[in-house]
């Protein structure tokens, strides 16, 4: 890289980063302007007043415990689903005939809503843990499916007929040939994912656990906190936001080298 | 090591041409089989179906016991583009053959490359990569789908003494498909041609004379005679 095009992507960085910044602040400054229209504290609270109720929540130990709980549940039910609906992507999209014969169950997984799933998988297996992750993974799988099944239909048939020639072991193949290909799949469908799936754990907490983000804001809710409400929502989503850079963004680098190495 | 009984192969339904017909063929261990014939005479799908990669509609394609190992070097080069010119090698031995691997580079004139991408290399790096993979795995039958177009003559040249190298000290069977009958003469010891239109081989000629590497420019001359005599309407006028 020239010296030159190093100065350009780093002015690049920067200035992306003071927009983001200019864009959050603008975020709090109508949060600011609505809360002083409305006039109601019990409302909608001041950022100011909403930070006060997280840092006192911190303090109790609550907000750590229940976003830990969650986040848990949104790990747990996030890898399954991504697992699962990988392994079968993979395998509807390589397989015309099975592809076939289970799009239409995709399709009514696809559009079956969140809450039924979840109040289902209540009923039949009981208020447990694994009855609530297992909604989410649920709810999650069939768009891990769909994304991944197409990404499997676009694989580079010249390099796996390359790789039959050569006898190069199934499992290498998995890893050095087909894996790489639905890198961008993988991210997008971990992406949409992680965001999804972390609302979906809120209802399913909500419905019937005692705990976690969700049964903390039906409890609030049961009070009319909003401040409360909005304090543990805000740190679930920096939460998200954190794990978004700091894993998902430099993984999605990673996976994307060799394409910037040729540009 | 490997034997073709009749095989034919069309594309499309019943009414379609066949684009091989009646092929029969037995290649042994040791020989330099190169496969002449212009565009759209099945080169390729006589390749693939010696690869094993296309069934034949009709006849059959019996291996010996244990099957021999293949390699083939397609036309286009095949290489995994996010994968390393070293990764490349890496991906059919293995992940603990370094040394070979780099042994091979050194052979097709690859030093220095090791980390670079192959989108990051020259066509004709590119090829020269392909064929340092074909011969990583020591094959018993080494496929080769016009492996040294698009090199420099002088390169050409040289990996064309690569190939023959390997072949005088491992004695695979090698099948290459090639339009160059200097080529043909030089490297072959048994030349098969194919012609579109009619079915099957309509040349299949045992080279006579002193084997590939010991020829003079003379018995090549010669060779190239008998070639263009015995066929005519192939494009392999010198």
């Amino acid at each position: 890289m020239t010296a030159l095009t190093l100065h350009i992507s780093r002015t690049g960085r920067l200035s992306s980063w003071l927009l983001r910044i200019a864009s959050l602040i603008g975020l709090l400054v109508a949060w600011q302007v609505a809360a002083q229209l409305a006039d109601d504290p019990g409302l909608l609270p001041t950022p100011a007043a909403t930070a006060a109720v997280v840092i006192e929540q911190i303090h109790s130990g609550d907000l750590l415990f229940h976003v830990g709980m969650t986040l848990l549940r949104v790990v747990i039910a996030f890898v399954g689903a991504m697992l699962i609906g990988t392994a079968i992507g993979i395998v509807m999209g390589r397989n015309a005939g099975i592809d076939m014969f289970f799009d239409s169950w995709l399709v009514v997984a696809l559009n079956v809503p969140a809450l039924v799933t979840i109040v289902l998988c209540y009923v039949w297996f009981g208020l447990t843990e694994a009855a609530a992750v297992f909604a989410v993974a649920l709810n999650k799988a069939p768009t891990v499916i769909t994304i991944l099944r197409e990404g499997a239909k676009s694989l580079d048939e010249s390099l796996l007929e390359m790789a039959e020639v050569y006898k190069v072991p199934r499992s290498r193949i998995l890893r050095r040939i087909v894996l790489p290909q639905l890198a961008p799949s993988l991210m997008a469908a971990g992406r949409s994912g992680l965001a999804l799936t972390w609302k979906i754990v809120l209802v399913v907490e909500l419905l019937g656990r005692p705990n976690g983000v969700g049964f903390e804001i039906r409890r609030f809710f049961n009070f009319f906190d909003i401040a409360g409400i909005l304090a543990y929502t805000l740190v679930f989503v920096a939460v998200i936001l954190v794990i978004e850079a700091l894993l998902l963004k430099p993984l999605d680098r990673r996976v994307t080298k060799w394409r910037q190495s040729q540009a | 090591m490997m034997r073709l009984e009749a095989v034919g192969r069309r594309f499309g339904d019943e009414a379609a041409r066949w684009v091989l017909a009646g092929i029969d063929l037995v290649l042994q261990k040791g020989e330099f089989v190169c496969l002449v014939g212009p565009s759209g005479s099945g080169k390729t799908t006589l390749m693939r179906i010696i690869a094993g990669l296309d069934r034949p509609d009709r006849g059959q394609r019996q291996v010996s016991a244990p099957p021999p190992r293949i390699a083939m070097v397609f036309q286009e080069p095949r290489l995994v583009p996010w994968l390393t010119t070293l990764d490349n090698l890496l991906l059919v031995i293995g992940p603990h053959e370094t040394s070979k691997a780099r042994a091979l580079l050194h052979l097709v004139e690859l030093d220095g490359s090791e980390d670079s991408y192959p989108g990051q290399l020259s066509g004709g790096m590119q090829r020269r990569l392909a064929l340092a993979r074909a011969l990583s795995i020591e094959p018993d039958l080494l496929l080769l789908d016009e492996p040294l177009v698009s090199l420099d003559p002088a390169l050409e040249e040289r990996m064309g003494y690569v190939l023959q190298r390997y072949w005088l000290e491992h004695q695979p069977g090698v099948i290459m498909v090639t339009h160059d009958p200097r080529q043909s003469a030089r490297l072959a010891s048994r030349i098969i041609g194919l012609s579109p239109g009619k079915t099957g081989l309509t040349l299949n000629e045992q080279l006579a004379g002193p084997p590939p590497g010991r020829r003079s420019d003379h018995d090549e001359a010669s060779v190239i005679r008998r070639l263009v005599n015995a066929y005519p309407n192939l494009p392999i006028a010198s």
